[in-house]
């Protein structure tokens, strides 16, 4: 996806309602605004060559006893 | 018997109240007067707690009557950005919808640590709303304003913590660091602060912004109370999932030389500069001895990924407040959070992807060196309310801007001291001291070193001796 085919309203338009979100039309130019900038950070972060392997792996629930914690996130 | 003077070290306070030249009681009366006095305009605390206090400081000379040993920091005056838990303070997180949660039944870990130690609490500070922010501003409570200078911006989002020991208001605050928290105040405000590795300190009792990128630390007026504070805060949190089981590794007996392999660190963060934030760095590589410029690829990155991060695990904090709240948010931090809760996962998992790369990067480019001289902010402070400035001739936000070179560090969760100098133009900036993972001794012996050769100070503000 390049830049000018990025397009936030769609975005804005078809995730907000799954999460419960109104954007109104007040708030609309700020938070396109804002998901252009993300966007942007995310080309940014397209450029960094990754191998496959190049993974952060998801947090690893371990058991534990200590008492006020139910486990950790490792 | 003589009170110290405003801007005393905390390691000065405590030897005399340990020697019993000044009572406890007498530091916390003035500290108290003082922040009456004084505070206003500054706008820093938020809360108070003079009952507290004066019971912390009598504790604290009655164990002195009796013989026993105090702690290092006994009878110290102290303050915590308001996303601590105060126990009968609400934690505000610098939010108004907070305000609604009930008082905390028990103090944040790391408060419990200053006490431990000796310290007495004095207040709660100022902060951006839930620390999506590095101006110090906040629709609800104003803006905690810069004692250079209270046309200019603190810094933030640990605002309050920067304006308060800046002003002389306490010796020592604590705050908190997910992007640049920590260090981009120290640098707006000229004080030292230490954003420790990622896992070192406890986060237990503190309200979170972003999880995986959040830490807790001190600010001070020297790199000795600096030191001070972050051995007595060390130890394992169980409140804290993220906290690491390690044995605290005392620092503030062995700051007498600095670490022998020093470097500049290059391309990202000798960009997008002004002069005095040049001019500092080359003050410290200087000072420091080195020649020597370190240039790895992917700052840039590593920067977008904290963004990224930071967007879309704040937004998920605070969706419920979204969809029922979002009238009572701080208009500059509520459109950020909607947005971030719209982020495709994709981003967000290719961000914790591109972070574990960029750390690799570093890594394998400071193998050899152990501390690390970069800027801490492109700038001195800006005015309050100042949207844009320039930058490499090019006009860009203040706000993203101002964690330029603070956002790639904390990324990857490397501990930074942010050391101040009083920069050509009349305000105060700081460059960031980097070192390895769990080696903030590295960075504190660095800071010491540029203080013994007069290079990093924390000024005092003119107008404030009061």
């Amino acid at each position: 996806m390049d830049e000018e085919r990025f397009d936030a309203d769609a975005l804005i338009d078809g995730t907000a309602p799954a999460l419960g979100l109104t954007i109104t039309d007040e708030r609309r130019p700020a938070v396109r605004a804002f998901l252009t900038i993300a966007f942007a950070m995310k080309q940014t972060m397209d450029r960094a060559e990754l191998d496959d392997d190049e993974l952060a792996l998801a947090p690893v629930f371990v058991p534990d006893d200590r008492p006020d914690d139910t486990g950790t996130a490792l | 018997m003589t009170v110290p003077a405003p801007f005393a070290f905390a390691h000065d306070i405590a030897k005399a109240i340990a020697s019993g030249d000044v009572t406890a009681r007498a530091v916390a009366e003035a500290a108290l007067a003082r922040i009456a006095a004084v505070g206003g305009p500054i706008n820093a605390f938020t809360d108070v707690t003079t009952a507290r206090a004066m019971e912390a400081a009598e504790t604290v000379d009655a164990a002195r009557d009796r013989g026993e040993p105090l702690g290092p920091l006994a009878g110290v005056p102290y303050a915590v950005k308001n996303l601590y838990d105060v126990q009968g303070l609400s934690t505000r997180a610098g939010s108004k919808i907070n305000r609604e949660r009930k008082p905390a039944d028990r103090d944040a870990t790391l408060v419990t640590r200053m006490d431990a130690a000796g310290g007495v609490l004095v207040g709660a500070l100022n902060m951006g709303e839930y620390a999506y922010d590095f101006t110090g501003e906040n629709a609800h409570d104003g803006p905690s304003r810069n004692p250079h200078d209270v046309t200019r911006m603190s810094g933030g989002s640990s605002s309050g913590s920067g304006a308060a020991t800046a002003a002389g208001l306490a010796p020592l605050s604590l705050g908190s660091d997910t992007n640049g928290s920590i260090r981009v105040p120290a640098s707006l405000c000229g004080i030292f602060g230490l954003k420790p590795t990622y896992g070192r300190l406890g986060r237990g009792g503190s309200f979170p912004f972003c999880d995986s990128l959040d830490h807790l630390g001190p600010f001070a007026r020297c790199v000795t109370d600096l030191a001070l504070t972050y051995d007595a805060l060390q130890g394992p949190d169980e409140r804290d999932h993220a906290c690491a089981a390690r044995s605290v590794e005392p620092a503030a007996a062995g700051l007498a030389a600095p670490p022998p392999r020093i470097a500049v660190l290059g391309g990202h963060f000798a960009e997008s500069t002004l002069p005095e934030a040049r001019e500092a760095v080359a003050r410290v590589a200087d000072a420091l001895g080195t020649t020597r410029t370190v240039t790895v690829d992917g700052a840039e990155a590593g920067r977008a990924a904290a963004f990224v991060i930071t967007n879309a695990e704040s937004a998920n904090l605070h969706l419920e407040r979204l969809r029922t709240r979002l009238d009572d948010l701080d208009p500059d931090t509520r459109d950020r959070f909607l947005a971030g809760a719209l982020l495709p996962a994709s981003w967000y998992v290719q961000a914790q992807r591109v972070r574990r790369w960029w750390a690799r990067q570093l890594a394998l480019a400071i193998a050899d060196v152990d501390v690390l001289i970069a800027p801490a902010t492109p700038c001195t402070a800006p005015l309050i309310g100042q949207k844009t400035m320039s930058l490499d001739g090019k006009e860009v936000l203040v706000r993203p801007n101002l964690g330029l070179f603070t956002q790639p560090i904390s990324c990857v969760g490397l501990p930074v001291v942010a050391a101040p100098m009083m920069a050509s133009n009349g305000l105060p900036i700081a460059v960031q001291l980097i070192a390895k993972p769990w080696r903030e001794v590295d960075a504190l012996r660095a800071a010491a070193a540029l203080e013994r050769a007069g290079v990093a100070a924390a000024p005092r503000p003119s107008g404030l001796d009061g």
